[in-house]
């Protein structure tokens, strides 16, 4: 019965701002990629399939709607392990939701951006599979350190807890042995405000949303 | 003749239910986040659908 909340729960607070995360992406930051795409050079390894060609709409409806596609995906997997982690720690509801979605931009977004920023297609980087690992190390040592931080009593594991947060950025982000972007700065500086801002509101949204699903589902459910 | 209807059973199996099921879903979805955030694909197919929600995202694209 626990799993099936769950699942629901998490269905319909991802598919929902996965929706809203296309509308505000389609806003704000996909111009912005596509325009960074512009000064790919053809001879660019990394996008050819669109970056060539994205003037006929036929190009532009399937971008969207894989990115929709793709979007939810990303929000039913984020809702399925804040509505875990609300599941684990009993705190339903749409406020505790929102301190969780908090929570969850600090972990996926905030702090893996703040060693690997936002980066527009054609930025150089390290090699992909050091960024992954570095991603995710960051993630799984931010969601701990928090989680220390604010659900241990003793002040020592308050401590490690910000030492956890910390290992990731002393160690540092792999990074590109020239770092350079062939987008203009303003334009990077634009895409870095834009999907800071949008993953805030994704964030909040899928947090608000799990908290109160699984509330309400609970509420609902027979015993 | 239901052995877990006393309160200290039932809470116990509420408790192994709540973290079985957190599991469970946590796993799937860490599973899906995997697959939208890491895999690239046979010729980059995945990386290719998932490319706008990647660099929005901040997940590592290239």
């Amino acid at each position: 019965m626990i799993l099936r909340t769950l699942l629901i729960a998490a269905l319909v607070a991802g598919t929902l701002s996965g929706i809203a995360l296309t509308a505000i992406q389609q806003l704000q930051v996909t111009p912005l990629i596509v325009e960074a795409e512009t000064y790919e050079s053809t001879t660019d390894h990394a996008h050819g399939s669109h970056a060539a060609d994205t003037s006929s709409a036929d190009t532009d409806d399937q971008r969207l709607l894989l990115s929709l596609l793709s979007n939810i995906l990303a929000g039913i997997g984020f809702s399925l392990v804040v509505a875990s982690a609300i599941t684990l720690s009993s705190q339903k509801g749409w406020r505790k939701g929102l301190l969780w979605g908090a929570a969850g931009f600090l972990v996926f977004f905030a702090a893996p951006a703040l060693g690997l920023p936002p980066k527009l297609p054609g930025t150089a980087g390290a090699p992909l599979l050091d960024q992954q690992l570095w991603w995710i190390s960051t993630a799984a040592a931010t969601a701990v350190g928090i989680a220390l931080l604010v659900f241990s009593r003793p002040i020592a594991l308050k401590g490690i807890g910000i030492f956890v947060l910390l290992i990731p950025h002393i160690a540092g982000a792999p990074l590109p042995e020239q770092a350079q972007g062939l987008a203009p700065e303003p334009l990077l500086q634009q895409f870095i405000i834009a999907s800071t801002i949008t993953n805030a509101i994704f964030w909040l949204l899928l947090g608000l949303l799990v908290g109160h699903f699984l509330r309400k589902l609970d509420d609902t459910s027979p015993k | 003749m239901n052995i877990s209807t006393t309160p200290a059973a039932k809470a116990e199996n509420s408790i192994s239910s709540r973290l079985t099921a957190s599991l469970t879903a946590l796993t799937l979805g860490l599973i899906i986040l995997f697959a939208v955030g890491f895999v690239q694909g046979a010729n980059d197919v995945i990386h290719d659908a998932a490319h706008d929600t990647r660099h929005t995202m901040v997940f590592p694209c290239h």
